[in-house]
C-alpha cells in the first residue's frame, strides 16, 4: 500500500509540469493582455507594467523563471489585484470554496444515500418511484435555476435566510443545498444500483439464511459493496464541487476561490490562473488518490491488483 | 429532490428557531452605517495604481484632493484646498490648503505631500494608468514617458507648507473637474515607503492595518469578494459635518444577485439594477429605483481604413438608417436617451451643434451615391462585440433595421472582452460596439477620444482640423469661444462619422428612501461626507 501511494504521489511531479507548461502556453497564446482595458494607455506606461512584472522578457526565459517561482512555491503577484499575492488570495478564498464543497458534500451523501437505501429496498413501490423521480429532475435542474428558485422561496417571500453573503452560519444553508442537490441525486442512484446488485448476490442470501436480521444484512454486509459506485464517483464530485462553485459563488455572493478561477483567465492575470489551475489540479489528484486507497480498503478484491 | 431540499430548509429552521426578522438595512440605519452594493470587488485601495469605478466609488470615501466633488452635482469645490487663485492667462493656479487637515494616523497635511504625491505618480515606473490626468502640467508627460528626470522642471511647486502651485502647458479650463479625480489625489508617501518601495504597483500599504488616508472615512475591514468597511475617520477636517459613522461596501458583481440582496434588506442601494427588472421597478416600485443620465454614450466604431466604410456616405447611410429610439424603448429598456451626437446635451452648458439626423430616403440615396443603390453590390460586413447578452440584442435589431432599410447583410460577431479589445485595438473589424465615460464632467473628454492616432481612437481616422479646433482653439479661457470650436468639431465629427452614436447611458440605481443627501448626477459621483439615513417612521 506505502508503495502504491508513494509511486502515485511521485507520478504527480510530471503531470503537474505539463499541466504548469500547457497552462503556461495557453495563456500566452490567447489574444489580448493583462493590461489591455477599455481605455488605451499610452504604450510607454504599458510597457512600463509589463516590465514590472517581467512580462518583456523573452517567452522562454519567463516560462523558466516562472517554473523556477512555481518550484518555490511561489505563485506571483496577481495582475487584477496588485496589491495581493496569488498565494494569498488562494489562502484567503480556498478555505471559503472548502466549506462550500464540504457542506454541499454532506447534503449530497446524507439525502443521497437515505434516498437511495430506502428505493434498493422497497424496490418498485412508491418509495422507490418517487424519490428516484425528484433524483432525476435534480440532475436536470442547473444551479442556476435551482438557487435563485430557493432563494426566491426561501429568503424573498418566507424572509428566513439571507438573499445572498457569507456572515452566518444560516448563510450556509442554500448555497449548500444548491451545490449539493445535483450530487445528492446523482448518489441516490448510484447507491440504488449498487445496492440492488448486491442485494440479489448469494451471499446476502447465505446472511439472510443463517438468521441475520434486516438491519444487519442491509449495514453490516450489503451497504459495504453498494456503495463502491458511489465512492468511486466521489473523487470527481468532490473535486466538481470545489471546482465547480463557481455558479453558486457569484448566486450566492459567496467570496471563495471559484470565482478567482474563472475570472482570472478572462481577465487574463497570467499568474493567478497558472497558481489557481495548478492548485486546483494537485487537489483533484490527491482526492483520487484517496478514493482509490478508500476503493482497496472497502473491496478486499482489488488488493489483489 | 425539491422536496428533500424543503425539508431540510424546514429541519434547519426548526432547530435555529427563526421567523420575520429586522433586515440588515433596518440594523444598519440604527447604527448609522450605509450599506452599498458596489458592483465589483475593487482590485486595490491605491488611488494612483487603481482606474476603474468600483474603485473610485470607494476611494471617494478614504481621499480627500486639493478639490472635492460637490455632493449635489460633482463639480469641484473647495477640499483640501480652501481657496485658490487662477492667473490671468489660466496657465498658473495656486492652491492655498486648510491648516487644520490630518491624514487618518494624525499627521498634517502640507503641499510637501501634494508635491511628492504627484511626483509618484509620474514616476515611471509606478506605471499609473491614469498619469495622462496630469498630463496638462508643465512637463508631467516628459517626466512620466522618462525623456526628463528632473522633477523640478515639472509644473509643480510647494513654496511653503500651505500654499501649492500648479503651472501648466497651456490653458486648460477644466483642470479643476478633472483633479475631483481620484488622479490627483495626495497619498502617504512615508507610509508607502514603510511598505515598499514607492514606485512598486503591488506595494501593499493600501490594506487594513497599514492604511492612511485623509478622507471622512478610514479603511477598517477588507475581505476580498465579501465587502469591505470603512468608518468614520477621527482627523478628517470637517469630521463635524460626517454623519455616517460608516459605509459597507458588498463587491457583489451580479446585478441580479445584488437586486435580490436589495430586496431582502441587506443593501441600502445597489449600482444597478438588473436591465429586465427596471421596467419593473419604474412601474411598481419607483420610491426605489432612481433613473439617471450619466456621462456614458454607446457607439459603434467604424474602422474607415476598409472599404466599403472608407467611403463617408455609407458611413453616414448607416448612421442614418437605424431608429435609435425603438432601441432603448424595446430593446435596452432603461430608460436610455437616443444619441445623435457624441456628447450628451448640457455638460457643463456645452451641448453639440450638430445632431445626426434619421433620415431613411437620403441614407438610400447616400448609399447610391456611393454605388450600392438598393443595396445592391454592397459587400456583407461584419460587426463585432464583446460577449455580452445586451450588446447582442442590440446588435441584432441594428442588423435587422440596416436590412430592412438598407438592403445590406451584416453577420453579427462576438469575442471575449480582451480578445475584442486586441481586435479594435488593431483595428482587425469592420463595425464594432464601443462605449465611452468621461473622466470629468467636460465634453473635452468625449472629443479628445477622436484626436488623429489618440489611444483611444481605434477607427484610424483622423482630421487635421478637428485636431486644431480641441487642441488650440479649445484651450482657451473663454468659455464661449473653447464651446464654439468644440461644436465646429463635433460638427466635423457627425459629418465624418467615424463613430455612429446609439444612445446615452443611464444609471438605474436602486436606493431605499432612507438614504438622505444623495443625489444623482452624471458622473454618477457620491460624496458620502454629507449622506445620511434615517429610518422611516
Amino acid at each position: 500500500m506505502f508503495r502504491f501511494i508513494a509511486r502515485r504521489l511521485l507520478e504527480m511531479i510530471p503531470v503537474m509540469f505539463i499541466i504548469a507548461t500547457a497552462t503556461f502556453f495557453m495563456m500566452r497564446v490567447a489574444p489580448g493582455g493583462p493590461f489591455d482595458s477599455e481605455k488605451n494607455v499610452p504604450p510607454e506606461i504599458k510597457a512600463r507594467m509589463a516590465a514590472h512584472y517581467g512580462l518583456d522578457k523573452p517567452l522562454f526565459e519567463q516560462y523558466l523563471l516562472q517554473m523556477k517561482h512555481l518550484c518555490q512555491g511561489n505563485l506571483g503577484p496577481s495582475f487584477k489585484y496588485p496589491s495581493r499575492t496569488v498565494n494569498e488570495i488562494i489562502a484567503d478564498a480556498f478555505p471559503v470554496s472548502l466549506e462550500l464543497g464540504a457542506e454541499a458534500l454532506v447534503v449530497a451523501l446524507v439525502f443521497g444515500l437515505a434516498a437511495g437505501l430506502i428505493a434498493s429496498l422497497k424496490q418498485n413501490s412508491a418509495l422507490d418511484h418517487v424519490p428516484m423521480s425528484l433524483a432525476m429532475i435534480g440532475i436536470c435542474v442547473p444551479t442556476f435555476v435551482m438557487g435563485p428558485l430557493l432563494i426566491s422561496a426561501f429568503a424573498l417571500h418566507l424572509d428566513w435566510f439571507n438573499a445572498a453573503g457569507w456572515f452566518f452560519p444560516r448563510d450556509r444553508v442554500l448555497p449548500a443545498l444548491t451545490l449539493g442537490a445535483y450530487y445528492a441525486a446523482y448518489v441516490a442512484r448510484l447507491t440504488r444500483g449498487g445496492m440492488l446488485e448486491i442485494l440479489h448476490q448469494d451471499y446476502i442470501r447465505t446472511a439472510r439464511a443463517k438468521g441475520a436480521g434486516g438491519v444487519r444484512v442491509v449495514f453490516k454486509h450489503a451497504l459495504r459493496g453498494g456503495i463502491l459506485p458511489v465512492v468511486s464517483f466521489l473523487g470527481p464530485a468532490v473535486a466538481g464541487l470545489l471546482t465547480g462553485s463557481f455558479v453558486v459563488e457569484t448566486i450566492f455572493g459567496i467570496p471563495g476561490l471559484g470565482r478567482f478561477f474563472v475570472t482570472s483567465a478572462f481577465n487574463r492575470d497570467y499568474f493567478m490562473v497558472m497558481g489557481s489551475v495548478l492548485f486546483y489540479a494537485i487537489f483533484v489528484i490527491v482526492l483520487n488518490l484517496v478514493v482509490d486507497v478508500v476503493l482497496v480498503w472497502l473491496d478486499p478484491k482489488l488488493r489483489f491488483e | 429532490m425539491l422536496g428533500a431540499v424543503g425539508l431540510a430548509a424546514g429541519m434547519f429552521l426548526l432547530t435555529a428557531g427563526c421567523g420575520r426578522r429586522e433586515t440588515m438595512v433596518q440594523i444598519a440605519d440604527l447604527e448609522g452605517v450605509l450599506r452599498i452594493g458596489n458592483g465589483a470587488e475593487p482590485a486595490g485601495l491605491d488611488p494612483q495604481v487603481e482606474i476603474g469605478e468600483p474603485e473610485h466609488d470607494i476611494m471617494i470615501a478614504l481621499y480627500e484632493g486639493l478639490v472635492d466633488p460637490d455632493p449635489k452635482d460633482g463639480s469641484p469645490v473647495p477640499g483640501i484646498a480652501e481657496r485658490w487663485e487662477i492667473s490671468p492667462d489660466g496657465k498658473v493656479y495656486t492652491f492655498h490648503l486648510r491648516k487644520d487637515a490630518r491624514w487618518s494616523n494624525g499627521d498634517p497635511i502640507t503641499a510637501r505631500d501634494f508635491l511628492e504625491s504627484y511626483h509618484r505618480m509620474l514616476l515611471p515606473a509606478l506605471g499609473a494608468q491614469y498619469s495622462y490626468m496630469l498630463y496638462p502640467v508643465r512637463n508631467a508627460e516628459a517626466f512620466n514617458l522618462g525623456k526628463m528626470t528632473n522633477f523640478n522642471e515639472v509644473g509643480f511647486k510647494a513654496p511653503d507648507d500651505y500654499t501649492f502651485e500648479i503651472t501648466l502647458t497651456g490653458p486648460t479650463p477644466y483642470l479643476l473637474a478633472m483633479m475631483v479625480h481620484n488622479a490627483w489625489y495626495a497619498v502617504p508617501i512615508s507610509t508607502i515607503k514603510k511598505y515598499g518601495a514607492l514606485d512598486d504597483p503591488t506595494n501593499p500599504w493600501a490594506k487594513p492595518g497599514h492604511f492612511v488616508g485623509n478622507g471622512p472615512f478610514a479603511l477598517k475591514e477588507w475581505r476580498v469578494n465579501s465587502h469591505i468597511l470603512v468608518e468614520r475617520n477621527p482627523y478628517f477636517w470637517d469630521a463635524k459635518k460626517v454623519r455616517l459613522n460608516g459605509i459597507y461596501f458588498d463587491p457583489e458583481e451580479s446585478y441580479d444577485t445584488a437586486e435580490r440582496m436589495f430586496r431582502s434588506g441587506q443593501l441600502h442601494t445597489s449600482l444597478s439594477a438588473p436591465q429586465s427588472k427596471v421596467a419593473y421597478y419604474r412601474k411598481y416600485k419607483p420610491n426605489l429605483i432612481d433613473v439617471y443620465p450619466l456621462l456614458t454614450t454607446y457607439y459603434y466604431r467604424f474602422n474607415v481604413t476598409k472599404p466599403p466604410l472608407n467611403d463617408k456616405r455609407v458611413r453616414q447611410a448607416l448612421a442614418m438608417s437605424i431608429d435609435r429610439q425603438a432601441i432603448t424603448e424595446t430593446v435596452t429598456r432603461a430608460g436610455e436617451f437616443p444619441a445623435f451626437a457624441l456628447n450628451p446635451p448640457n455638460i457643463g452648458g456645452y451641448t453639440p451643434r450638430a445632431q445626426l439626423r434619421e433620415d431613411l430616403p437620403a441614407a438610400r440615396k447616400l448609399l447610391a451615391e456611393a454605388g450600392y443603390p438598393d443595396g445592391k453590390n454592397f459587400p456583407t460586413i461584419e460587426l463585432l462585440f464583446n460577449t455580452l447578452a445586451s450588446h447582442k440584442a442590440i446588435a441584432e435589431a441594428i442588423q435587422q433595421m440596416w436590412k430592412k432599410n438598407l438592403n445590406i447583410n451584416v453577420t453579427l460577431h462576438n469575442e471575449e472582452w480582451k480578445v475584442y479589445l486586441d481586435s479594435t485595438h488593431h483595428l482587425d473589424y469592420s463595425i464594432a460596439r464601443a462605449a465611452w465615460g468621461a473622466d470629468y464632467a467636460d465634453a473635452s473628454s468625449f472629443l479628445e477620444l477622436s484626436l488623429t492616432g489618440g489611444g483611444n481612437n481605434e477607427t484610424g481616422w483622423g482630421n487635421a482640423e478637428y485636431d486644431r479646433l480641441i487642441e488650440v482653439d479649445g484651450k482657451t479661457q473663454d468659455q464661449t469661444a473653447r464651446y464654439e470650436a468644440y461644436k465646429k468639431a463635433e460638427a466635423i465629427l457627425m459629418d465624418e462619422m467615424p463613430i455612429m452614436p446609439i444612445y446615452f447611458y443611464t444609471r438605474p440605481r436602486l436606493i431605499v428612501p432612507d438614504v438622505k443627501g444623495w443625489y444623482p448626477n452624471l458622473l454618477d459621483v457620491h460624496n458620502y461626507k454629507e449622506v445620511w439615513l434615517e429610518s422611516p417612521k
